[in-house]
């Protein structure tokens, strides 16, 4: 599955996406929210991610630091801006949205 | 402690704001929660700091969680009140924790407050704390646009709070009108303790009140209590129910001026409370005189409590307006204290002024100026002095006329509103200088009277050389000079 060169013309490399997921251990949104994540970058960034997890209940003084309240919670950290997605990450669409990925994706 | 087995005496938190535990028993239910309400700027993120800072000063750590400030603005608001929150957060005696979502964040699909909870677990261990404030949770509910899952967390939270045996005060933002709690009337039913803040605003009285609505286990103030944010912090009055309810008016007694007497539908009411108003030489002594010139004619008792200058000087000034007072002193009706403001603290002063009543027992009392009282030390302590003193007046039915001097202009309306113990005056006199043509008039409005008819018109306020005298009323208001 080759990406076609066009898909965005004037760019060069595509960036690596940098996204770190606040999650709290035994949690079942979190889990769904790993789940939910780890499929959609499959499909849109394929190998160019990287997925730093964070466990609330073992650090919460990152949580702290990053403002974050409500578990789970996705941080876009790479490519700016910055993107905040709370919630279990099921609607898909709005993800995808919020993470800036349908050019990412290819046309 | 309990005799018979199980019944304990339900324990309590110490909030050490002046007067507020004694509203409460003894203070807040150790280890539960306590909804704060009240619209916005009333005071809840004030009260809930202070409980915090209090505690903290007295060896308790706490916690405080800002949904919607920065904890930037948290500080510097502390230290506007005079309050040094960096060196208690140093000291590990305090946490300030900014929870604010940003405002960009996508919601997508369900969440939990695992986060916050993890977050404050770590924070109140590392600290020992036991005090904690949700400060504007209504911000926090807002991500949860569903009511039953707004529920569901909050009920976990409040769980969590108990477990963890926090003694806990959520903050909640009432809508604007009505003081009810707009679709969070759960989080009453929730807490132990509902408390509700209130300001009450009016063309030329603001006034704040605290009022306990419920408190599960103990029994508690039932009024709404005057208080005010000052200097310092918080002070509320735990002033006597008789005080603060309307009761059965005296009958009246005679100002000393027949037309002021008609302004005031019938003369004043003995046992009500009347603030004089008015900027340096409007005639506020000299009003006051009168009343206690005619008073002592017809052999009553006046206390005149004086902070601005000396018997004698007072006296010889009063003879130039024609009221001499020489002769009801010389009778023993007229009693004449005076101290200079700084010379004590407030609870001296009130002491004093207390035994003078006690001993004296005056049928009327007049104090000039309350104004000095904010040079007992801040205008809180002038609060205090002023509430206590108007209280304990009306609960021995003396008159109490106070004088309250503004420098004119922009802060007249907080000299009218009288230190914020207007609330509990009957009856509020403003006496203004008013440019005509090209010279100053004296005008005379009267504010406010309780439980009386009375003209809400200007009056000419003439000082003549045989005492004061008032003109026909005045359709119009008179232009503001200088705005």
């Amino acid at each position: 599955m080759k990406k076609p060169a066009s898909a965005a013309p004037g760019k060069g490399k595509k960036p690596t996406y940098v996204l770190k997921l606040y999650i709290a251990e035994g949690e079942q949104h979190s889990r769904m929210a790993r789940e939910n994540l780890r499929s959609i970058c499959d499909e849109y960034l394929k190998d160019r991610f990287r997925i730093q997890e964070v466990d609330v209940l073992t650090d919460f003084a990152s949580a702290l630091g990053d403002g974050v309240v409500v578990t789970p919670t996705l941080i876009l950290v790479a490519p700016e801006p910055r993107a905040t997605i709370v919630g279990n990450l099921s609607d898909k669409r709005g993800v995808i949205s919020a993470l800036r990925l349908r050019d990412a994706h290819g046309t | 402690m309990g005799k018979k087995g199980e019944t304990l005496e339900l324990a309590k938190a110490a909030s050490y704001i002046s007067g507020f535990d004694e509203i409460l028993y003894g203070g807040l239910p150790e280890g539960r929660t306590t909804l704060l309400e009240g619209s916005p700027g009333t005071g809840k993120s004030i009260l809930g700091l202070e409980f915090l800072y209090r505690g903290a000063m007295a060896g308790q750590p706490g916690i405080f969680v800002t949904f919607e400030e920065r904890a930037g603005a948290v500080r510097r608001n502390a230290r506007t009140l005079g309050w040094n929150l960096a060196v208690l957060e140093k000291a590990g005696k305090l946490a300030v924790i900014e929870a604010r979502l940003d405002p960009q964040t996508v919601i997508s699909g369900d969440f939990s407050l695992k986060a916050l909870l993890a977050i404050i677990d770590g924070k109140s261990k590392a600290a020992g704390a036991k005090r904690i404030v949700f400060d504007a949770l209504d911000v926090l509910l807002q991500l949860f646009d569903d009511p039953a899952r707004e529920r569901k967390e909050m009920y976990a939270l409040h769980e969590w709070l108990i477990d963890h045996g926090m003694t806990a005060i959520l903050t909640v933002k009432a809508a604007e009108s009505a003081n009810i709690l707009a679709g969070y009337g759960f989080l009453e039913y929730m807490a132990d303790c509902a408390i509700r803040l209130i300001q009450r605003p009016g063309e030329w009285i603001s006034t704040r009140e605290l009022q306990v609505i419920k408190y599960r286990g103990s029994d508690f103030g039932r009024n709404a209590y005057p208080f005010v944010i000052a200097q310092g912090g918080i002070s509320v009055i735990p002033i006597s129910e008789f005080g603060l309810q309307h009761q059965a008016p005296g009958p009246h007694v005679s100002s000393g001026s027949e037309r002021l007497d008609v302004v005031l539908g019938g003369g004043c009411r003995k046992g009500s409370s009347i603030l004089i108003a008015g900027s340096s030489g409007t005639g506020k002594t000299t009003l006051a005189n009168t009343f206690a010139k005619a008073a002592c004619d017809r052999g009553e008792k006046v206390l005149y409590l004086g902070f601005e200058e000396s018997e004698e000087s007072m006296v010889a000034t009063m003879l130039s307006p024609g009221i001499d007072l020489r002769p009801a002193v010389k009778k023993g009706l007229l009693k004449v204290a005076t101290a200079m403001p700084e010379a004590y603290g407030t609870e001296k002063h009130l002491l004093r002024a207390f035994s003078a009543i006690d001993v004296f027992k005056p049928d009327h009392a007049i104090v000039d100026a309350i104004s000095s009282f904010e040079r007992m030390g801040s205008d809180r302590a002038a609060f205090e002095f002023g509430m206590r003193l108007v209280n304990r007046c009306k609960d021995k039915g003396i008159t109490l006329i106070m004088t309250n001097q503004s420098s004119g202009g922009a802060d007249d309306r907080m000299a009218i509103s009288g230190l914020g113990i207007s609330s509990i005056i009957d009856t509020l006199l403003w006496l203004r200088f008013v440019e005509v043509e090209d010279s100053l008039k004296r005008w005379l409005l009267l504010i406010k009277s309780r439980g009386s008819k009375h003209s809400s018109q200007y009056h000419e306020f003439l000082i003549t050389d045989h005492g004061i005298e008032l003109s026909g009323e005045r359709p119009a208001r008179p232009r503001r000079a200088g705005k």
